[in-house]
């Protein structure tokens, strides 16, 4: 008999130091909803590490912040090299049988301890809450018990959303949580959706106050005018196309501003301007806050993002937002809010930076409005009212 | 530095040496690497994959690396033989924090060259016949001329984001048909944003990690034991071939770029390959 207040949230990884959008997501939404008088449990692997899966921290049952988390060992006993060998070729758009499919999903890790816990167990939760789509722990989980199985999807447009294995991921399930239109409308384009699903958004800590000054002190910026980058450092999250969009902007532009890059991966600037960015590597969160407050605007040149924290957070501190067109999501808040502009390619980057560093009172506005959209729409308790309305409709 | 290098005989040995020299002379520690064994340190002959290879892997991450190219390699007929060579020396140029191209005199490299390699280095010298060096950098393939005097911004004091766009597209407009017009190019040329078809073929190239060797490891501890055996008695065989199928994957995604000088200009013509 299922508890009407008893939820189980189900994340790949989890912990503090785990970073990433999907996970921060769960693990404030399980909190928030804990504070709200749910009882959550937090189901998980004992992964740290999304590349080698590997077993990091103990199995097992504790308690912290309100949450019961219980941890389940990944267990590796399928060659990563076939997975590897289908997802060079889904990455490339060779197309794949179903069987490669599941051969793919299977092969970096399971946790069949954790998928017989929740066939033993899922029948006594309100909801179980999966995300994102892309792992085992949603694809395999949401087998378990769909009929009280919620989907947190956070799909962005690429090529493993095609593939058939998820399709039951998003049909089959008792409801699903989009962030964003644009995501909503992506996966219904995929193929069928559950009939009770619906766009709940994600949200967004508030810091109490900024130092943007005392940001500039503590890392030897002085006051030279940049405009910051946050997060991974990688080709696929558009770091490369921000490079040569910004190298344009000096090189040819003869544009005066900086380039303050926080995050993890390699940051690798081409020689013409590497005196002008500058790599802090990876900060503590309320650091990078401060960060965005003395930014003159935030850069983001990903096209795979399924809400995109960092632009709230820029918006948040008052700081306009530049964005690639090739995000439709991104571009989508942009358009919303009134508080972010898109370039189409390098030229139309370079002028964006061109008019940060001329005229960047012009782009002031834009940042206030960014936060009165962040402040309507992405608070926690706005959040979560959705998440609780949502759940109230379960059977 | 790479190029033809004494015993060879002939002008374009003495210059590699005269490079050598002045380097050497100004406290750097200098490798030479040439086509064919000689005095140099190593050799790696640029015809062949695995002297491409070769190359690529002494090369990687100079400080300062210049290469002299022969006429030989630049006009070679045999085409599929040029292939290796280019990706090895593009992505060697890369590598190096500067990197100069010298030229041997009377020689127009071809389209593949230009593309491929010239455009990977920092500066490019044509010796002349009379001796003489001319010099260019990047700005031989695109001019990068930073336009100090930028003319004002027609916003109003409080515009919205829909103003700013526009006006940044008004401007960026500017100047493709600037860049246009200075490559003689005719017509409107590619509009902004167009070529969705590469952009995705681009993406996925880019999304596609690099190859490396299989790790040795296996739940089975005679069977991991037998993997790192084989691994050793195989890694000259092996890793050459991930050398250059990663080199041929960066080469795929360079050619796949977008190049601010094929708006409505000559190229992009394959060049048999």
């Amino acid at each position: 008999m299922a508890d009407s207040k008893r939820l189980a949230f189900v994340p790949p990884r989890y912990g503090d130091e785990v970073v990433g959008g999907s996970e921060a997501l769960m693990r404030e939404a399980a909190h928030g909803l804990a504070g709200r008088g749910w009882e959550v449990d937090v189901l998980t692997t004992c992964a740290r590490d999304h590349y080698t899966w590997a077993n990091a921290y103990p199995p097992g049952e504790f308690e912290t912040g309100g949450l019961t988390v219980r941890r389940f060992p990944t267990v590796h006993d399928t060659d990563p090299m076939v997975a590897d060998a289908v997802l060079r070729r889904i990455l490339v758009g060779v197309p794949v049988s179903a069987e490669e499919e599941l051969s793919w999903v299977t092969g970096f890790f399971r946790v069949p301890e954790l998928y017989h816990h929740l066939v033993a167990q899922g029948a006594g939760y309100r909801a179980v809450i999966l995300s994102p789509y892309l792992f085992w722990t949603t694809v395999v989980g949401a087998t378990a018990c769909p009929e009280r199985t919620v989907v947190v999807p956070c799909l962005h447009d690429e090529a493993f959303a095609y593939l058939s294995i998820f399709r039951p991921v998003l049909a089959d399930v008792a409801q699903v949580w989009f962030l964003s239109e644009p995501e909503h409308e992506l996966a219904h384009r995929l193929g069928p959706v559950a009939a009770d699903h619906s766009v709940v958004g994600c949200g967004v800590p508030i810091p109490a106050r900024y130092d943007p000054e005392g940001f500039r002190a503590r890392h030897g910026l002085g006051s030279r005018p940049f405009v910051l980058y946050a997060g991974r450092r990688e080709a696929l999250k558009g770091w490369d196309d921000l490079l040569r969009g910004y190298t344009t902007a000096v090189t040819r532009l003869g544009v005066d501003i900086d380039l303050v890059t926080v995050g993890v991966g390699t940051v690798d600037p081409p020689e013409s301007v590497a005196g002008r960015v500058v790599d802090l590597g990876f900060l503590p969160e309320d650091e990078v806050a401060d960060a965005f407050a003395a930014a003159a605007a935030y850069l983001q040149p990903s096209p795979n993002e399924s809400f995109s924290r960092t632009v709230m957070e820029s918006w948040l501190a008052g700081t306009p937002v530049i964005a690639s067109s090739a995000g439709a999501v991104v571009e989508w808040h942009c358009r919303r809010s009134g508080a972010g502009i898109v370039y189409r390619d390098d030229d139309e980057l370079a002028e964006c930076l061109a008019l940060a560093a001329d005229a960047p009172e012009r782009l002031a506005a834009l940042g206030r409005r960014g936060r009165d959209y962040v402040l309507a729409n992405y608070t926690w308790d706005a959040v979560l009212d959705r998440m609780e309305a949502a759940l109230g409709t379960l059977p | 530095m790479f190029g033809p290098y004494p015993p060879m005989p002939g002008p374009a040995a003495d210059a590699t040496l005269d490079g050598v020299r002045r380097l050497l002379a100004g406290g750097c520690d200098v490798r030479v690497i040439s086509p064919r064994p000689s005095a140099a340190h190593d050799h790696a002959d640029l015809r062949r994959p695995a002297g491409a290879w070769r190359f690529a892997r002494f090369a990687a991450g100079a400080t300062e690396l210049v290469v002299h190219l022969d006429r030989e390699l630049l006009t070679s007929p045999a085409r599929r033989g040029q292939l290796p060579a280019r990706l090895a020396l593009a992505a060697a140029l890369r590598s190096a924090r500067h990197s100069v191209v010298h030229l041997p005199a009377g020689v127009e490299p071809g389209e593949g060259w230009a593309r491929l390699v010239l455009r990977a280095a920092d500066e490019v010298v044509s010796d002349g016949a009379d001796g003489a060096a001319r010099r260019s950098g990047p700005a031989a393939v695109a001019a990068p001329t930073p336009d100090a005097d930028r003319p004002a911004w027609d916003l109003g004091p409080d515009p919205s984001r829909e103003e700013i766009e526009a006006e940044v597209r008004r401007r960026a407009a500017l100047h493709r048909a600037a860049r246009r017009a200075a490559a003689g190019g005719g017509g409107p040329g590619p509009a902004a944003g167009s070529g969705r078809g590469g952009g995705d073929a681009l993406r996925r190239l880019r999304s596609l990690p690099l190859l490396g060797p299989s790790p040795p490891t296996s739940a089975r501890p005679l069977a991991g034991l037998a993997k790192k055996v084989v691994r050793r008695l195989t890694v000259w065989q092996v890793d050459p071939i991930i050398e250059h199928v990663n080199l041929l994957h960066r080469a795929l995604i360079e050619a796949a770029e977008p190049r601010p000088e094929a708006d409505g200009g000559p190229g992009g013509a394959a060049d048999g390959h």
